[in-house]
């Protein structure tokens, strides 16, 4: 048995409720690690291109990585792979918690599950054995509950589950996959694809072993990559002390601050009362941690008044507290805390919720919508109570939330009369927290992200911004997009070890110099920084792959895809130190396509540099559309 | 003078790093349920606690095969005679003697021989090792949660802490 795996995949037909066990090859194993790696390649090779991503035909995968659930800092975390229904194109989504982990002692690396259940149904693993279990009880319990009738009804408080919230179970597109109450693998509508399936939660519980190939060099290879989390300032002070709220402060101290549908962008007025450090001081209670996190930046946070108090839970995060903050201009962190709070009860993604609503309400402004659509909110910037009331509406689409519900492409084909010109989104998924206008490179990462509209692909705010590892000037265009590249694999090697990004906050990690070190004793086999770098290329290129094929059934290209919303390329930065800028994006994405070994004009990944990565059935499918 | 571990749990954040580490050190696998030290995170409570074996010595006489004696002021486990049947964890108060599911006998924390790993490990600092005389401080703020804290709800000014509003058991 590989050591470092638990070996073996689950594969589920819901459709016929039948199980098969299927051992992992080596070469799979070396070639794709795990998580993400193994989700972009199984994809590739069995989902037809051009299926409906709602349909049963789409599969869907909880993955683990070879570190997860070892001594690595921070790898407590799982990932969910399928067919994104707000992207139309690959889509992962990985969260932290306690489940990940647990999957693994229960003797599987991941889950995959085909068709859909005739009725409700969730799967219950235990130590190696599988069932699927009627989820009449369970289907319309909010998150919370689900968790709490799970346990109930197993009768051991230990184990550990994953669910959707009535958002997934109506087919919400924001809906995300929960994880420990308040963790969740959120975007690109992963949780809209589990509740397509049917299958409302999956829990599990183990007590299998898995080993190290050499234990002594690993846990001190595990130790050192312990100490230099602690010794970096950002992971090791930063994120403990402040959460990841410590941006806010300096994002918008930059003036990359995205605010009010980035419409009026830079700074916010009244950020100050966002901030983590106000967080800290008014709202926070303690730090909660996901499964073997050394970093620790989760918020456990309670209101104490005004008309929100009681609202105790989780969060909020940074994305979270622009996405409910700044989008909408709600300055207020009990209004954050509590849209936060119905987004974890309702299995809603928050950086999702957060920007469609922050896009209804510059419509309204402008006349697009208008009060006879919102059924009477007044859905202003900057009105609290109308963002709260909008999450409920949307997680349990009435009125004008079940518009908002089907995410933005689909939403503004409805509304019409010109919204889709204001969308703040990429490949159809919206925006997180950071305007690109500010901090070029990022915009780069944006455009070029296989998942849509996602800072977690390349986070170029690092050096762009916050001057880590090296502090490169936001406002060039030059040599960003290899920076980007790099970004992208070392971030696509975290995700398939399926450990926390936030690992990458220190050098050793990003360079990817810790996880080699740790593999190589973990599973036996060497691998070295360049080895991983190369594996990194690989899946981020399949993933590529996957939506050049894809984009070309539809009569598109990737690289008109591979772009931001108008407002980014023609209209200048507002506000702050960035002002009256635009993102550059043409000319980075030609060096980005040239660095990469992609055609350039079209941006589709060229037959000889995936037959050099070993990805001879992706070779051949992309010089048939190169033709 | 013997050395006691212990904890200032308000501190824990819930990571399980420390019941890693346990198991890791003394199985070379990973799995907390094979540890000796168990996170407490009671759900949706704020509550998150490590517990772990204070060396009473209370499952030494409930051992039918004599398997469990002090030796250098820690309760050790003989693996040779114990038989699993799981005595010892009938009496232990705190769940911190239990039966390893893998190899069937019953295991314990042995303070790693005087260098506990979870101490070393801990990214918060939660636990510690520390003479005797300075222990009883740790152990008197513990109780002191206990009887505030298990009694029943947690209040903050005028707002329920420890809740189970969502769902009524």
């Amino acid at each position: 048995m590989p050591r470092g795996y638990a070996g073996k995949l689950l594969r589920i037909d819901l459709t016929k409720g039948k199980f098969k066990e299927e051992p992992l090859e080596e070469g799979f194993m070396k070639n794709f690690l795990g998580g993400s790696g193994f989700g972009i390649k199984i994809l590739y090779d069995e989902l037809a291109p051009g299926i409906d991503p709602m349909s049963p035909e789409n599969k869907l995968m909880i993955l683990t990585g070879p570190l997860t659930g070892t001594l690595f800092p921070c790898s407590g975390r799982w990932g969910a792979v399928a067919k994104s229904p707000v992207t139309g194109v690959f889509a992962d989504a990985h969260s932290g918690g306690m489940f990940g982990p647990e999957l693994k002692y229960a003797g599987f690396d991941g889950l995959i599950f085909e068709g859909k259940a005739e009725k409700p149904v969730w799967l219950w693993i235990d130590n190696g054995k599988y069932e699927l279990r009627d989820a009449k009880d369970l289907w319309g319990k909010d998150s919370f509950t689900t968790d709490r009738m799970i346990k109930e009804e197993l009768g051991d408080e230990t184990i550990r589950a994953i669910y959707i919230g009535p958002a997934g179970e109506k087919l919400s597109k924001l809906a995300c996959i929960m994880d420990a109450l308040y963790r969740a693998a959120g975007r690109a509508g992963i949780g809209t694809v589990m509740g397509t399936k049917n299958l409302k939660a999956v829990a599990a519980r183990g007590e299998m072993t898995i080993e190290a190939a050499d234990p002594d060099k690993f846990e001190e290879a595990c130790w050192a990559a312990h100490e230099h989390c602690k010794a970096a300032p950002i992971s090791g002070t930063g994120l403990p002390t402040y959460g990841t709220n410590i941006l806010t402060a300096v994002i918008n101290a930059s003036g990359v601050y995205p605010t009010r549908n980035f419409r009026d962008s830079g700074v916010i007025e009244g950020y100050e009362n966002i901030t983590g450090e106000t967080l800290r001081d008014t709202i926070l209670v303690k730090n909660r941690a996901c499964r073997f996190c050394s970093i620790r930046c989760g918020r456990y946070s309670a209101v104490w008044s005004g008309p929100y108090a009681g609202i105790v839970g989780e969060g909020p995060e940074y994305e979270t507290v622009w996405s409910f903050g700044g989008q909408t201009g709600v300055t207020r962190l009990d209004a954050i805390h509590a849209a936060n709070h119905l987004c974890n009860q309702y299995g809603l993604d928050t950086i999702g919720t957060g920007n469609i609503i922050g896009w209804a309400m510059e419509l309204y402004e402008k006349g697009i919508i208008t009060k006879k659509d919102t059924g009477g909110i007044d859905l202003r910037f900057g009105n609290d109570a109308a963002m709260v009331e909008m999450v409920k509406k949307i997680a349990f689409r009435e009125g004008l939330g079940d518009i908002l519900a089907g995410a933005w492409v689909d939403a503004a084909k409805k509304i019409g009369k010109g919204s889709d010109k204001l969308i703040m989104g990429a490949k159809g998924m919206g925006l997180p927290a950071y305007d690109p206008r500010g901090a070029f490179g990022h915009g780069l990462a944006y455009a070029t992200s296989t998942r849509g509209g996602c800072h977690l692909k390349a986070y170029l705010i690092a050096p762009e911004i916050v001057g880590y590892p090296v502090k490169l000037d936001p406002h060039t265009a030059e040599g960003k997009a290899k920076v980007v590249i790099d970004f992208q694999h070392v971030f696509a090697i975290l995700d398939s070890g399926n450990v926390c990004k936030f690992t990458s906050f220190f050098p050793e990690t990003a360079s990817l110099e810790d996880p080699a070190a740790v593999l190589t004793p973990l599973t036996g086999w060497k691998f070295a920084a360049a080895d991983l770098a190369k594996i990194g290329e690989r899946i981020y290129d399949l993933e590529y792959c996957f939506n050049a094929r894809e984009y070309h059934l539809q009569g598109k290209t990737v690289r008109q895809m591979d772009t931001l919303p108008e407002r980014l390329l023609k209209e200048g930065m507002p506000v702050g130190p960035a002002k009256g800028k635009v993102v550059p994006l043409a000319q980075m994405l030609d060096e980005y396509y040239k660095l990469r070994g992609f055609d350039i004009k079209t941006g589709t990944p060229k037959p000889e540099k995936l037959r050099e990565l070993g990805l001879d059935k992706a070779a051949e499918d992309m010089a048939k559309i190169l033709k | 003078m013997p050395k006691a571990l212990v904890a200032d749990s308000d501190l824990c954040t819930g990571c399980e790093i420390c019941s890693n580490i346990c198991a890791f050190k003394k199985f070379k696998s990973f799995n907390p349920r094979r540890a000796r030290i168990a996170v407490i995170r009671d759900e949706p409570s704020l509550h998150d606690a490590p517990v772990f074996c204070i060396q009473c010595g209370l499952c030494i006489d409930a051992c039918p095969n004599g398997a469990i004696s002090w030796k250098d002021d820690i309760v050790v486990v003989d693996e040779e005679k114990c038989g699993g049947d799981g005595r010892c964890a009938l009496v232990c108060p705190y769940g911190a003697i239990h039966v390893d599911p893998v190899t069937n006998v019953a295991i314990k924390c042995d303070t790693c021989k005087g260098k506990p790993a979870c101490t070393q490990w801990c990214p918060q600092g939660v636990l510690s090792f520390v003479d005797v005389k300075d222990a009883a401080f740790y152990k008197h703020r513990n109780t002191e949660r206990l009887m505030t804290r298990h009694g029943g709800d947690l209040w903050w000014g005028k707002y329920k802490l420890w809740m189970r509003p969502w769902y009524k058991r």
